[in-house]
């Protein structure tokens, strides 16, 4: 196994680092459209249940489906990594809307009522109480998220959008468990670091509580 | 938190630029059957002994698509890929029968629309072959499709998932022969394709022209009577781009045009899956052989 | 009129179909604690929230410094009333001088003079401001909390002081100290204040009247002396269930 590790050394670090790069991109759409709507959940409560119960449904496509749904639209689809990077972001988005909007209304009545008392705007609210004391949850949420998708960028090399999948297809279509493993096993490592990385960023974002 | 974020551009920034090839390196894919893995390799071979190139092997890419997506995407910077393949799957045109029309039609779309450069052909055609065991051909005395569709409601036959799938494929051989099956097709592997014929699990597969186990293994290619089967000839794909920062590539594989014949292709495919000799070895002793 | 800083003119709330406080007619005189007394449900936090329009009339009018609360920009408003609460709504990620300066960096002043404010503010609370400015509110007792949170509905120096049964939550000891600390600096600083609480005993030590509130309706306003010797049965019946012990009887009659 190392030494096939030694070998395949370039093409490891290539296919992972594809992986990451599709990831990430995902991610940054993903939190960039997902908290100022997990935001607005909070200022608008009637929009919960619609937009909560649409990032819901698109949770429940399988991804495979949710790749080749994409396939045949305009411009999306004529490019594999920007159908990966959609359907990435689009899962992405459910625990991040989710978790913003619990963040934000989970905050202390206590010091949401001091704060309006103390004549607070709605802005400033946002940016010097809410936003502060739920960044834990929301990085919470983001955690869940890239998570999720690392796992399922996997699949993303089965409409050739690359990545460590790729290893992991060729492996299946040659039955050779070296290649499986030169998939599966960066892409585990890969998750578990973002897991324990942002677990540790979440834990210290925790508002000290009394 | 602001050094975590420039960190993080930073990294970003890093990955776009890391992704496909580097300065003085190319990618080259192929497809994940022998022929284009003995292909790409020749390819690869001939750059890194005439240029000063690094070449790194992206082989066994699952598909048409994927290959072509990795190029467009700039993850690989050349394949080899067939004219009729690249007529109806990927420019989703009508097929043609015809070498010449279909070779410019390839490469006019090609480089209009995706910015690729189709070089010269290679030097075979690697088009579908109804193939069946010998010992059938011998005894039903078959030398055509049309003679074997009298035999098709009494047969199984065996096909590969792209086969089955193209508008060039099945869908358009069943009608051009009038061919009907007791059952429906079994989809498998193209790999496990000529073993299942050799056990007997089917009685007709589609295979390639160009298939080392069809004379190793003592199976029969019916002519296609009809002309049903496009041409498919084997053309290198590459990126503009590439073309444009190393000019020599043009040179390298201008040098190979028609330097394969479909009898090259099959002795190389049985070598190495008949054989099972590593296919860098095999490559190397045609291109010394053909003094290339 | 400007001896009136707050008035209640025929002031109706309601919530869901319910009237929870009103019709009420009420004036607070400038510089005065007004201590709004009564039980649970009887609508005194109802009227508190009305002045700094945390919550809106549904009838009437209530007047701060002679405006109608509805035509003051409501954030303007607020900025420019102290208001204290139970559980202090310390911001828990601010230390305790950010929360104290909040109002005044909200309103604009220049640093220097909020960082003489926090100091100021906190020896007021009797918090040495060296040993306090940089704490965190989850590394203060109960007690300091209360007395950060009046520090910081004082620092933007309003006019009026709205504390909402600030004391109720702590021990007997630190209520006794903070309600004598309370005492102290209203001697310094003379606010107009209007305070709820249910406890009797408080509302006689830190009240100049007690505006008696029940299901919504105002029973009526007394002075210590009246509450103490009124013979309505409600005001008895409070008597009674207060512990009503006053050391050094001496403050404001």
């Amino acid at each position: 196994m190392l030494e096939f590790i030694r070998l395949h050394r370039v093409e490891i670090a290539t296919l992972t680092l594809e992986h990451i790069w599709l990831v990430a991109i995902s991610m940054a759409i993903a939190v960039l459209i997902g908290v100022p709507a997990g935001i607005l959940l909070t200022r608008k409560p009637k929009l919960r249940e619609p937009v909560i119960g649409g990032a819901n449904v698109i949770e429940t496509i399988p991804s495979l489906a949710l790749f080749g749904f994409l396939l045949p639209a305009p411009w999306l689809g004529a490019r594999a990594d920007r159908i990966a990077i959609t359907a990435l972001a689009l899962y992405a988005l459910l625990p991040i809307i989710r978790n913003t909007y619990v963040g934000i209304t989970g905050v202390d009545p206590g010091v949401r009522e001091a704060a309006r008392g103390m004549g607070l705007t709605s802005r400033q609210m946002l940016w010097q109480v809410e936003l502060p004391l739920s960044m834990s949850v929301i990085l919470a949420g983001i955690r869940t998220a890239t998570v999720l998708c690392i796992g399922i960028a996997t699949i993303a090399a089965a409409i050739g959008a690359g990545g460590l999948g790729e290893f992991i297809f060729r492996g299946l279509a040659m039955v050779n468990d070296s290649l499986i493993l030169a998939g599966a096993i960066p892409a585990a490592i890969l998750a578990l670091a973002v897991d324990l990385g942002l677990g540790w960023l979440e834990a210290r974002l925790r508002p000290p509580s009394a | 938190m602001k050094r975590v974020a420039i960190v993080l551009c930073c990294a970003l920034a890093l990955l776009t630029t890391s992704c496909g090839s580097r300065p003085n390196r190319l990618v080259i894919g192929s497809k994940n059957f022998t022929e284009q893995l003995i292909l790409g390799e020749l390819l690869a071979q001939q750059i890194e002994h005439k240029t000063e190139l690094t070449v790194e092997r992206r082989f066994y890419l699952a598909g048409t698509y994927i290959c072509q997506q990795a190029l467009l995407a700039g993850r690989i910077d050349m394949y080899v890929e067939y004219t009729g393949t690249a007529l109806t799957a990927i420019l989703k045109e009508k097929p043609s029968s015809n070498h010449q029309e279909a070779y410019q039609q390839v490469r006019e779309q090609y480089a209009r629309r995706f910015g690729l450069a189709v070089t010269e052909p290679l030097g075979f055609d690697n088009t579908f072959a109804m193939v069946i065991r010998g010992e059938d051909a011998r005894r039903l005395n078959l030398q055509t499709i049309s003679q074997a569709a009298k035999y098709a409601p009494q047969w199984r036959a065996g096909f590969g998932y792209e086969f089955m799938e193209r508008p060039d494929g099945y869908e358009g051989l069943a009608r051009a022969y009038g061919l009907r099956f007791a059952a429906p097709p079994r989809i498998m592997d193209l790999g496990l394709l000529y073993r299942a014929l050799k056990e007997k699990e089917v009685d007709i597969v589609a295979g390639s022209a160009t298939d080392g186990l069809i004379t190793a293994l003592g199976f029969v290619v019916l002519e296609d009577d009809r002309h049903y089967f496009p041409p498919y000839d084997a053309v290198p794909i590459v990126r503009e781009q590439t073309l444009q920062e190393h000019p020599e590539v043009k040179t390298v594989l201008e040098a190979l045009a028609g330097k394969i014949t479909a009898e090259d292709m099959r002795r190389m495919n049985y070598a190495v899956d008949g054989e099972h000799r590593d296919a860098k070895q095999v490559v190397a002793e045609f291109l010394r052989a053909k003094g290339l | 009129m400007d001896q009136t800083a707050i008035a209640f003119r025929g002031v109706t709330y309601r919530a869901q179909g319910r009237v929870l406080l009103g019709p009420l007619d009420l004036e607070v005189r400038r510089g005065e604690t007004l201590v709004l007394l009564g039980r649970s449900g009887s609508g005194k936090t109802t009227a508190l929230k009305l002045i700094n329009r945390l919550l809106e009339e549904s009838e009437g009018t209530v007047l701060v410094d002679g405006r109608p609360t509805r035509e003051w920009d409501v954030i303007s408003l607020r900025r420019h009333i102290g208001y204290v609460i139970q559980e202090t709504g310390l911001f828990p990620h601010y230390t305790v001088e950010k929360n104290v300066a909040l109002v005044p960096r909200l309103l604009g002043r220049p640093e220097t003079e909020i960082q003489e404010r926090v100091a100021g503010m906190l020896r007021l609370v009797d918090l040495e401001p060296q040993e306090f400015r940089g704490r965190y509110p989850h590394q203060l007792s109960g007690g300091q909390r209360q007395r950060v949170g009046v520090a910081r509905a004082l620092a933007g120096d309003p006019e009026i002081l709205l504390m909402d049964e600030t004391f109720g939550a702590l021990d007997p000891l630190s209520r006794a100290e903070l309600q004598q600390q309370f005492m102290e600096i209203q001697k310094q600083v003379r606010k107009t204040t209007v305070l709820v609480t249910h406890d009797v005993g408080e509302a006689l030590l830190l009240a100049n009247r007690i505006a008696l509130l029940e299901g919504g309706k105002l029973l009526g306003i007394y002075s210590r002396a009246e509450f103490l010797n009124s013979s309505d049965r409600t005001v008895a019946a409070y008597r009674a269930c207060g512990n009503l012990q006053f050391p050094g009887d001496d403050r404001h009659a």
